[in-house]
């Protein structure tokens, strides 16, 4: 019979004489060519070339000032990655940040205890999250439909909640609570630390447990996934759900960080966000992508942000620019994917 | 009892008595109706332990429904299966799976996105400390798998998306080897192949024939399954016309029942 051994590695499943080099040269050669690192050469290059032309921005004092207002975007991209990977989508993660801020900022500022209130804000997001999953699954929607839905309901309710009054006190735990999204450790924006724990944890979620390889296999293949036994719908639910929860989480300290709920907080987000993950090389196809991505994803769009302000170039043109980057990280994802398929 | 036979006026013989005696899979008085529609007629199949065998046909022959019946896919609306001698209940793949029947679809069902040891272990990827993927534990496995098949790839990590269509064939033979099935089901196995590709998917089926693996070929190529499969089940509009052992038919023999369900030879 025919024999195609063509490699090094062992029987025992190690790299055998030779082979841990040959792994190692295409563990890196993968890596190479990764959307991921191409992504973050770009942006290491867009790093100096801001600097250079506005040396203000390589303050640190700037920097963490640019961290913590990408990093409400970057971790709630984390939620949103998850649902994209699955090859679906969420457009209801800013309206449920606005919602969740407003619940919690109400259920405090009406006497409830700092932990009873944090817990039913995040329940708050990730019910809405579950629902919309059970209407993709179960209702066949298609993932714009229900989430969309989801959008309108939750910016409604929050209005609804506060009468369209924004919530500026938060009961007798008022200090500690605004703490939780204005404070620092080690001077970090806790913000900050808190988008580097999310990536971190999606990153190990999503690499390195069952749950979240069966999360990329169901992007690359369903029907091969439910023909082997995987439970495609309960796991594209819990994406869901999860990506609600971290918009919920997002949205809570975006309001302890404003010190204000009100229901336009992460309004019109989902969009940054969808874009963050989209710019970070995750696939709209499902199946492709890393939360690493996202992280360099929402930080070029912060970092254009904040160079456009320092060198006095006009904020009208910022959605533009954002725009422009958008549709070529799209193009040259479609340009690698052409490449693959052509090797 | 009463014994059924292959097909009409034929008249029970010793090699259908032996077929029956070493069969792995028999399938008696197969019917299946898709409303009005007629997919399989008293169907009566065997499969023998560790054989090759073919199951031909024109298009909407039945072959695939037959198939799915007895993975489970499709209910019958009559009829029996036995495995091992034993009446059996296939409702669902995973009743199939459970006896140690797999099918290798003709799309291969594989994450072109995942690597060749996560397609090999699709939804099976061994844990470590409860919580995540064992890698190492992973490639061990596909390693062993792969060991068992002859093969070997480059690198477990590759996206299966870059490997030649001969590779994915053997990513998806090696996911069904890794279940370490009694039967394996190849549909189409050589479908989109090159000649050298289709050689060696061939040859994998003949290693695993020699390991103890009873293996269905569906195939419209007969000049291919010539060379490997014991015996030939040929099904037209439903019926089974006949099963003849390979070495005593040529190909003009087999094409002539499946086109009018009639040979001037005697099938077993």
């Amino acid at each position: 019979m025919s024999n195609e051994k063509v490699n090094s590695q062992s029987s025992d499943g190690q790299p055998g004489q030779g082979g841990l080099n040959s792994w190692y040269q295409f563990t890196l050669s993968q890596f190479l060519h990764s959307y991921e690192f191409g992504i973050t050469v770009a942006f290491g290059l867009l790093f100096l070339l801001i600097g250079i032309f506005a040396p203000r921005f390589w303050r640190i004092s700037n920097l963490l000032r640019v961290a913590r207002s990408f990093s409400f975007i970057a971790a709630t991209g984390v939620g949103e990655a998850l649902v994209i990977l699955t090859g679906g989508i969420d457009l209801s993660v800013g309206s449920l940040m606005g919602f969740s801020g407003i619940l919690t900022g109400w259920l405090l500022h009406n006497g409830m205890s700092l932990w009873l209130a944090l817990t039913i804000g995040l329940l708050s997001g990730a019910v809405a999250g579950l629902l919309s999953g059970i209407l993709v699954t179960k209702a066949n929607m298609p993932p714009l439909i229900p989430t969309l839905g989801m959008l309108s309901i939750a910016y409604s309710a929050g209005l609804f909640i506060t009468q369209g009054i924004p919530v500026t006190s938060f009961g007798p735990q008022e200090d500690l609570f605004i703490s939780l999204g204005s404070g620092f450790i080690a001077g970090i924006p806790n913000p900050v630390i808190y988008m580097l724990l999310m990536v971190l944890v999606g990153w190990v979620f999503l690499r390195k447990t069952p749950l979240g390889h069966a999360i990329y296999a169901i992007g690359g293949n369903e029907e091969a996934c439910a023909l082997t036994g995987i439970s495609v719908d309960r796991i594209k639910m819990f994406a869901y759900a999860a990506s609600g929860f971290i918009a919920a989480m997002s949205g809570i300290l975006l309001t302890s960080r404003l010190s204000l709920g009100d229901a336009s907080n992460g309004r019109g987000d989902e969009l940054d966000v969808i874009a963050a993950v989209v710019i970070g090389g995750v696939s709209l196809a499902g199946g492709r992508g890393s939360v690493a991505g996202v992280l360099v994803g929402a930080a070029i769009m912060g970092v254009i942000r904040n160079a456009m302000v320092l060198m006095g170039i006009s904020s009208f043109l910022q959605g533009i620019v954002i725009g422009f980057i958008i549709i070529f990280a799209v193009l040259l994802d479609r340009v690698r994917l052409w490449l693959t398929s052509s090797e | 009892m009463p014994l059924p036979l292959f097909f009409k006026g034929v008249a029970l013989n010793s090699k259908y008595q032996d077929s029956i005696n070493s069969a792995i899979v028999r399938m008696e008085g197969i019917t299946k109706t898709f409303g009005g529609l007629t997919a399989l007629d008293n169907v009566d199949f065997v499969l023998r332990e560790s054989e090759i065998l073919g199951l031909v046909g024109d298009n909407a022959a039945g072959k695939s429904t037959l198939m799915k019946i007895l993975i489970g896919a499709y209910s019958t609306t009559k009829g029996q299966i036995y495995y091992r001698g034993e009446p059996v209940q296939i409702d669902n793949p995973h009743d199939a799976h459970d006896l140690g029947i797999e099918i290798i679809y003709q799309n291969l069902a594989l994450c072109d996105n995942l690597g060749v040891a996560e397609n090999v272990l699709l939804g099976r990827w061994p844990r470590k400390w409860g919580l995540f993927v064992d890698s190492a534990a992973m490639k061990n496995k596909t390693h062993s798998v792969l060991d068992r098949m002859g093969i070997s790839i480059q690198s477990l990590d590759q996206e299966v998306a870059t490997l030649s269509g001969g590779k994915r064939q053997t990513v998806a033979v090696a996911r069904a080897i890794s279940f370490d099935p009694d039967v394996l089901i190849m549909d189409e196995p050589t479908a989109n192949l090159s000649p050298e590709a289709s050689d060696h998917v061939l040859s994998l089926a003949q290693s695993l024939r020699e390991q103890g693996v009873s293996i269905i070929i569906i195939t419209h190529r007969l000049s291919e399954i010539f060379g490997v499969t014991d015996r030939i089940s040929v099904l037209r509009r439903g019926k089974l016309v006949g099963t003849v052992t390979t070495s005593e038919v040529t190909e003009d023999d087999v094409l002539e029942l499946i086109i009018s369900g009639k040979r001037r030879r005697k099938t077993e």
